[in-house]
């Protein structure tokens, strides 16, 4: 278990590779399912040995469900918080799921499929891609969902549909989203106009992190905020059409800022390339920051490097707990903004 | 605030129950009427005076009264899971199947206020359907009739490709 979190600290995930569709918008795309078990509590009301129970089940699971081989399985009840806060890094876990005890998390080794056990339901199933590719995600957990409903007995109740410990979630458990880059749209001032929009047609706005995070470095991921009363299919295809309406307007603010005033954008995407590539002391905010810049001078074509994988790369890595892996030692925040001065010289090297 | 009550048969007092009430005190919220009525001494106990034409009292501490005549509300509770309606309305969890029946009444203006409709529409347990292609087709066909209805037809032509596609794949398995 320890081998594979620590060949995770090596490597960027594959979801972070930027090779997905409108990647210079569309940072990755995210599908989860909610799913409890019949004739059991949900977790919050579960006692220790319904929880241990919960855990046992999963890994049979893992032995006998085709899509599921391949699963690596992670009890969280004997990860340290570190590790713990590297998976929640990784966007694998919740933080609420960090913080609980009886749980275990299932693993692909591509990170690109992640099943948290006994979360606040169950199970929740979750599928990362990079790009914007909400369909692909949904059809690979689909797929999934589908070995696993073969072989136990998921809470279902008409006229609710599936059953979850949050009413939010009930009916199809589905929580889309599209983690976007929008620096034109939040320097051209749009942003509350979106905000207003997205209240109307039921789509939830977030920050990087998701569900309780603040917005940093101009990503806003976008989510379905209704799970009941509308399919699968439409809630995907409603988040589709809405993302796809984003990515238009993000691309015609950034024009508009090339074409108003291409030597100052050029000349900030420079400077913050360069304090990011010299700098010898760097605060989270701040990197997130200027690495929101030279994305978009990436984006808009006035800087061939660095590409959008390294600047993934680097977001991963200089998050507090990566740091603290790669340095194999506890950091105090002040030596953290230095160790993460020096990943980001090394990678834009 | 405070009203004449019938003098001659007085109630008994609402704190202490044993003497006959003297004063009478109403509140309105809304639609919704309290009354207390009280006697002399737990009057001078809650700090109200009755000289005459004149009363003197302290408001808060006679809503604090009131309050303790109210009876509390029975609380519901799940069988099956042990969650009460006064968890479920402070945290917003349910707790287990159940509690979806045991709650209904709380639970569905929370639906209706935060969800898109009442009724599921998607996946169902391949338990509960004859085969998962089977409980496929037959929503996929919903869909592509309420699309001919729309007069939408190109999207209903690729729901019928799709709904062959399926029916070639079930066959194939019988």
């Amino acid at each position: 278990m320890s081998d594979l979190l620590a060949r995770l600290v090596s490597e960027p995930a594959r979801w972070l590779s930027a090779a997905g569709p409108e990647v210079r918008v569309v940072h990755s795309s995210r599908v989860r399912l909610a799913r409890n078990l019949e004739n059991l509590p949900f977790p919050r009301r579960a006692d220790a040995g319904v929880l241990e129970r919960l855990k046992h089940e999963a890994r049979k699971l893992c032995e006998i469900v085709p899509s599921l081989k391949k699963m690596h399985v992670l009890d969280l009840d004997i990860l340290g918080p570190l590790d713990r806060e590297f998976l929640v890094e990784r966007h694998l876990i919740s933080r609420e799921f960090a913080q609980g005890s009886g749980r275990m998390l299932l693993l692909e080794e591509n990170e690109k499929v992640a099943i948290m056990v006994n979360e606040e339901d169950h199970f929740r199933f979750q599928v990362l891609c990079s790009g914007m590719d909400v369909l692909q995600a949904w059809q690979s957990l689909r797929a999934i969902e589908r070995d696993v409903d073969a072989r136990v007995q998921f809470a279902y109740r008409p006229p609710y549909g599936y059953l979850t410990s949050c009413p939010t979630n009930v009916g199809t458990g589905i929580r889309a989203s599209a983690l976007c880059h929008l620096p034109g749209l939040a320097y051209t001032g749009e942003m509350n106009a979106i905000f207003n929009a997205a209240q109307q047609v039921s789509i939830a706005v977030r920050g990087f992190y998701g569900e309780g995070s603040d917005v940093v470095g101009n990503f806003f991921q976008f989510s379905n905020r209704t799970t009941l009363g509308r399919d699968e299919e439409e809630i995907i295809g409603d988040l589709e059409s809405w993302v796809k309406q984003i990515i238009e307007r993000e691309l015609a603010a950034r024009e508009r800022m090339k074409s108003k005033d291409r030597m100052g954008l050029e000349d900030k995407v420079w400077r913050a390339y360069g304090i990011l590539s010299t700098a010898r002391v760097m605060a989270s905010a701040e990197m997130m920051n200027l690495l929101s810049v030279v994305r978009l001078g990436y984006d808009v074509g006035l800087i061939e490097k660095p590409d959008l994988a390294t600047l993934n790369a680097i977001q991963l890595a200089s998050q507090p707990a990566h740091l603290q892996k790669i340095e194999k030692m506890a950091l105090s925040p002040a030596e953290r903004d230095v160790a993460r001065a020096r990943i980001i010289r090394e990678k834009l090297a | 605030m405070n009203t004449p009550f019938d003098p001659v048969s007085p109630p008994l007092c609402d704190l202490c129950k044993a003497a006959p009430a003297a004063i009478q005190f109403v509140e309105q919220r809304g639609n919704e009427t309290r009354k207390i009525s009280i006697c002399h001494g737990c009057a001078a106990k809650q700090g109200i005076s009755h000289n005459g034409s004149s009363l003197t009292f302290n408001l808060p501490s006679i809503l604090a009264a009131m309050s303790f005549l109210v009876e509390p509300e029975e609380d519901v509770v799940c069988s099956f899971c042990g969650l009460t309606g006064t968890q479920f309305r402070e945290n917003g969890r349910l707790g287990c199947a159940q509690c979806y029946e045991v709650f209904e009444e709380i639970l569905k203006p929370i639906i209706k206020r935060t969800q898109s409709g009442m009724d599921h529409r998607g996946l169902v347990p391949a338990r509960l359907a004859p085969s998962v292609e089977k409980a496929e087709i037959i929503e996929l066909r919903k869909k592509m009739e309420e699309l001919v209805k729309a007069e939408r037809y190109e999207e209903a032509a690729r729901l019928r490709d799709k709904i062959k596609e399926l029916e070639i794949s079930l066959g194939a398995k019988k």
